[in-house]
């Protein structure tokens, strides 16, 4: 791991109507490491996640990834920066009228101009890679939720992002298949290098895959730092969460 | 009141954005063919049975209704003249878009809707590609390719009912009732027809686009923008018919 910074969240505000979400998120992730996001349902997780790419706009504030600053870049620079970073978001969000293959060449279609064969080796390397191989041709209704996030990541490894930012990726799933995608998001980790960032109800998988933690609460890291380090802060709430946590998931949900 | 007519305005302002970014996208390449095609098939396939059946129904209507009102005056002669003009001027455009309206129309609403619910909208944007393009650009152009040939499809269906209703009727000969029709339309009038649905297809699409690509607060917030869209796109077909039927009046004649 690095000292540079690879992906910069500085002051980021973010309301929609009169509702803030955001209110001035300062986060720092350094290339190669792997930060959890924990906090509340509704507490703006999957908000903060889309800025990092450009899906929404701050109202106030500025995201860096590497040297460049997000929301300055128009539609081309946007590009190079979702080539970099990629998202596995909270569904899965595959493409529902494609089927597993299509949905996982999508971007190497849309960005290179491989032929069909060399796309077709890099899906089946993919699909490997998440311990999913042979579902191309299946549509994703035919997975059942544990699938439907792999496929998801391989959609977005695709391309060889050199950060990954994920969405609850263990959230609704039985804790064997949990454990699973933990196991392959830790690998990843450890043979890609890739920077990530994961946001996520389960303390287990936080445990399991974190280098630091960071807390959001009212629309602020309330706290960031290592497990340890959290687990002898002063942030009751936080001790709270972490020692309630692991099944937590789903069932926190109002 | 005012909240009402904020709404109203930034409807209308995130219409013309979309479809100002329509216009730009549908021009730059790649085209993006497959998807057009596609749209192609499920828009006009989608369409080809309702439009038919309004077609002929209403056809009939009209035949049976002024055999009914002429017969008085001695007018049946003229029957297929006023069939012909009201389907290929009025009729024809107006009925089959509302029928588009509420068929493809909230199709895509409903598409799209549940498509930005469920993130994927945000997918194909973090995929580094661009919804407009993708999703926008395909509906918009196939409704405006389709929507006029479905037009003229009814147009001949429905004065094809006219005629079983005034041979039914009054026992007028096919061949007849087929000459005063020729003899009654005029290219302006197949033209103000086609110009028509053009427009009212650009008004369905970009309507439907809009509010699917809009849609808050889940499956609830499809249902409900699905029937906005049957509704706005309804009312706003009928309120331009009126301005683009002045229009071509004082451009074609
Ligand atoms: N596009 C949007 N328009 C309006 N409000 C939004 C939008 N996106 C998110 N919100 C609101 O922002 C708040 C935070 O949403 P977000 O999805 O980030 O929560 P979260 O922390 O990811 O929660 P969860 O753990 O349930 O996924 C919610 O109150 C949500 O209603
Ligand atoms: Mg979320």
């Amino acid at each position: 791991m690095s000292e540079r910074a690879f992906i910069r969240y500085q002051g980021v505000e973010k309301a929609f109507g009169e509702h803030a979400v955001l209110r001035g998120v300062d986060l720092e992730v350094k290339e190669g490491e792997t930060v959890v996001v924990l906090g509340g349902s509704g507490t703006g997780k999957s908000v903060l996640l889309k800025h990092t790419i450009g899906l929404l706009r701050p109202d106030a504030g500025q995201v860096w990834v590497e040297d460049e600053e997000v929301c300055s870049l128009g539609e081309r620079g946007l590009s190079e920066i979702r080539k970099k970073v990629a998202m596995v978001f909270q569904a899965g969000a595959l493409f529902d009228s494609m089927t597993v293959f299509e949905n996982v060449a999508y971007a190497l279609r849309e960005h290179t101009d491989m032929s069909e064969s060399e796309v077709g080796e890099r899906v089946t390397e993919v699909l490997a890679q998440v311990e999913m191989p042979g579902v191309e041709e299946l549509m994703p209704v035919e997975l059942s939720g544990g699938m439907r996030k792999r496929v998801a990541l391989a959609r977005a490894l695709a391309l060889k992002p050199r950060a990954l930012l994920y969405d609850e990726p263990t959230t609704g799933l039985d804790p064997l298949t949990g454990h699973a995608i933990n196991t392959l998001i830790r690998n990843l980790q450890k043979s890609l290098k890739v920077t990530s960032i994961v946001v996520t109800h389960d303390i287990l998988s936080a445990r399991m895959i974190a280098d630091r933690i960071a807390w959001l609460r009212d629309g602020r890291m309330a706290f960031v730092g290592t497990l340890a380090e959290a687990a002898s802060s002063g942030h009751e709430e936080l001790r709270r969460f972490l020692e309630t946590g692991g099944g937590i998931g789903e069932s926190r949900r109002p | 009141m005012s909240g009402v007519l904020k709404q109203a305005l930034d409807d209308l302002g995130g219409l013309g954005y979309l479809a100002w970014d329509t216009v730009r996208y549908s021009v730059s390449r790649p085209f993006g063919f497959g998807l057009l095609v596609e749209q192609l098939f499920q828009i006009g396939v989608m369409s080809l049975s309702i439009t038919s059946i309004v077609a002929l129904f209403t056809g009939l209507v009209i035949s049976v209704q002024t055999i009914y009102s002429l017969s008085s005056y001695g007018g049946q002669l003229f029957i297929g003249d006023l069939v012909a003009l009201s389907l290929v001027r009025e009729l024809g455009p107006v009925l089959t878009s509302l029928m588009v309206a509420g068929r493809v129309g909230a199709g895509i609403t409903a598409e799209l809707g549940s498509m930005t619910v469920t993130e994927q909208v945000d997918a194909i944007r973090a995929l580094g590609a661009n919804p407009i393009k993708k999703l926008v650009v395909p509906r918009v152009l196939a409704t405006v390719i389709m929507l006029p040939l479905l037009v003229v499809l009814a147009d001949i269906i429905g004065i094809f009912g006219g005629m079983v209703a005034v041979a039914a009727e009054l026992g007028q000969s096919p061949d007849f009732y087929l000459r005063r029709v020729l003899g009654a339309l005029s290219i302006a009038d197949v033209a103000s027809g086609l110009i028509k649905s053009a427009v009212f297809a650009v008004i369905i699409a970009l309507i439907a686009c809009h509010r699917g690509l809009t849609v808050t607060g889940g499956a609830a917030g499809v249902g409900a923008a699905t029937t906005r869209t049957v509704v706005s796109a309804s009312i706003s077909i009928l309120i331009s018919d009126f301005f683009i039927t002045k229009f071509l009046l004082w451009a074609l004649v």
